[in-house]
């Protein structure tokens, strides 16, 4: 039995009030964008409406009150994480962009031709592709941690990978089509023992896991605002502070200077060198609501709820046959994957869309590790705070509808 | 719009049981198209006469229904069809399913026609439109005898 602790959570979400091909919204994609509590909504306005100038620049009481705000998610955002002062945060587009820069504008100053970094298997491409820029730039060697059959990563495989040539390890904190949560403090610990960097891709794990950045004592965690019931537009880097001075700023101009003069120029210290021209301020300030949300509700309590009602989905899916879930991590979150027996998944994903019901067909970026299970596609299910029993059994009748549909052929 | 106006029983039953799903023991045209959003790829094989009919015509290839339908009918559709033809068929297919409008598809005689015109609900369908153009394509660019790879 779910625990009633969200009870009526989805009035908090105005986008639940309008219905969906005549149906009520079943939203079960949570891992692709979370939707946003009416909180968020209003702090986007509200700081337009009343509270707008541009951040840390002007000297008047209304831009010095912008920049507050600003900085006061940057703030709270730290705790949010469980970084110390060991850690700053720099505020960028997305969790792409974050990953994309500690690529460029870190590991690429320290790599050198036929250099090697770890990713895994699960890596979905925003964790990937940087990577490959730096292979086709550098010609580094890119390995993979390979994953068991249950779908979870071969830890005990990663030292075997490591040569004195490995200079940076990157892994997912959740797979975004699996659920399989990593074990990042091993992984954190076998490389320390090699003085190898660690990025984590914590888009997954922000919002629906237990997160003390400290205690995993990784150098990098990137992560989406969006994903976590926040605005679009704005992503987050957690650099531990040792490497800030290392980091490369990427994109140049206003903001981010310290002394322009005709023959050199000097960048501004910290965490302001990488925030160039004006940022995502509204989507920044509003973010602070998201994490006032996610606090309200507490992590630990979140936790639970996704889990209970994918353990619950996992149970109920299990009765029909036809219904293949593509792995079992021994530890899951709130995001599993499944095919149903000769329906493709964007059949599947149109027929439930008739029903009102969100889910994600197709390969979810993560094409390597479907290859590596040998499906084409698949369809996820992801959840989020508004979810319930209701949107489970919701699910098991679409995924009957689909088979009714395709059973006469 | 009803889920079923898309999943007619000729698009199902081509689904199962698709024509032409073989690679041909000798073609002189081939390309291959995919969608990157999906991953769904087909292989299109073809058989192009001296006087340039197409004699035979088949595919290869993973997708959903849609796709595998599309694929399965066209090869039906093309086959013994000149290339000239064949590049205004295409043509008129790739018109119809973007608009919704059969009157693309009106000059095409009428056994192709209504086989043709099951994908008519695509259109209200938008993400599902690559499903259905990707074969044609892949024909299409077989017939220029050039691999083309489509973005989504």
């Amino acid at each position: 039995m779910i625990q009633r602790m969200f009870k009526d959570i989805k009035d908090q979400f105005p986008i639940f009030k309008n219905k969906t091909n005549g149906k009520d919204l079943v939203y079960l994609d949570s891992a692709n964008s979370s939707q946003k509590p009416q909180s968020v909504i209003d702090a986007v306005s509200n700081f337009y409406s009343n509270e707008f100038a541009n951040v840390g620049r002007g000297i008047y009481s209304l831009a010095v009150n912008a920049s507050e705000k600003y900085e006061l998610t940057r703030t709270n955002l730290k705790s949010f994480v469980g970084a110390s002062d060991d850690y700053e945060i720099v505020f960028t587009k997305n969790a792409t962009e974050s990953l994309n820069l500690v690529a460029t504008c870190f590991a690429e100053k320290f790599i050198k031709d036929g250099d090697e970094i770890i990713l895994t298997e699960l890596e979905h491409h925003a964790n990937y592709v940087p990577w490959h820029f730096l292979r086709k730039r550098k010609n580094v060697v890119i390995k993979f941690l390979p994953i068991d059959e249950q779908g979870d990563l071969k830890v005990e495989e990663l030292e075997k990978l490591i040569t004195p040539k490995t200079k940076i390890i990157s892994v997912t904190h959740m797979s975004n089509v699996t659920g399989s949560i990593t074990p990042l403090e091993e992984i954190v610990a076998i490389a320390k023992k090699h003085n190898i960097p660690v990025s984590v891709d914590g888009t997954q794990g922000a919002a629906h896991l237990d997160l003390d950045i400290k205690k995993i004592d990784c150098d990098f965690y990137s992560f989406s605002g969006h994903k976590m019931y926040g605005p679009t537009g704005v992503g987050l880097l957690a650099i531990k502070y040792k490497w800030l001075n290392d980091f490369d700023p990427f994109i140049g101009g206003g903001g981010m200077i310290d002394y322009v003069s005709k023959k050199d120029i000097a960048y501004a210290r910290g965490v302001w060198k990488m925030e160039a021209g004006t940022m995502p301020t509204a989507e920044v300030v509003a973010l602070n609501e998201s994490i006032n949300f996610i606090n309200k509700l507490e992590k630990k309590n979140i936790i639970k709820h996704e889990l209970d009602l994918t353990q619950l989905a996992l149970e109920k899916l299990k009765t029909n046959n036809s219904v293949k879930v593509l792995t079992s991590p021994k530890n899951q979150g709130g995001v599993f994957s499944f095919n149903i027996d000769k329906i493709h998944s964007h059949d599947v994903s149109t027929i439930l869309d008739q029903e009102g019901i969100a889910v994600r067909g197709g390969h979810h970026c993560c094409q390597i590790l479907h290859d590596v299970l040998n499906v084409n596609s698949s369809v996820r299910v992801s959840f989020g705070v508004y979810n319930d029993e209701n949107d489970i059994d919701a699910l098991c009748e679409g995924i009957k509808k689909c088979q009714k549909i395709f059973e006469k052929k | 719009m009803s889920v079923k106006t898309l999943y007619q029983d000729l698009i199902l039953d081509h689904s199962s049981n698709p024509k032409n799903n073989k690679k041909l023991g000798f073609f002189n045209r081939n390309a291959e198209a995919h969608n990157p959003l999906c991953g769904d790829r087909t292989h299109v094989f073809i058989k192009l006469s001296e006087n340039n009919i197409i004699e035979e015509i088949s595919f290869m290839g993973e997708g959903c229904a849609i796709c595998i339908a599309s694929n399965s009918i066209m090869t039906e559709v093309l086959k013994q069809k000149s290339e000239k033809s064949a590049f205004l068929l295409i043509n008129s297919f790739s018109k119809f399913v973007e608009k919704g409008d059969e009157s693309a598809l009106s000059s095409i005689i009428e056994s192709e026609r209504t086989k043709l015109s099951s994908f008519i609900s695509v259109a209200k369908f938008p993400m599902r439109m690559k499903c259905v153009t990707l074969p044609w394509i892949a024909a299409e660019s077989a017939l220029h005898n050039k691999l083309k790879k489509i973005k989504a």
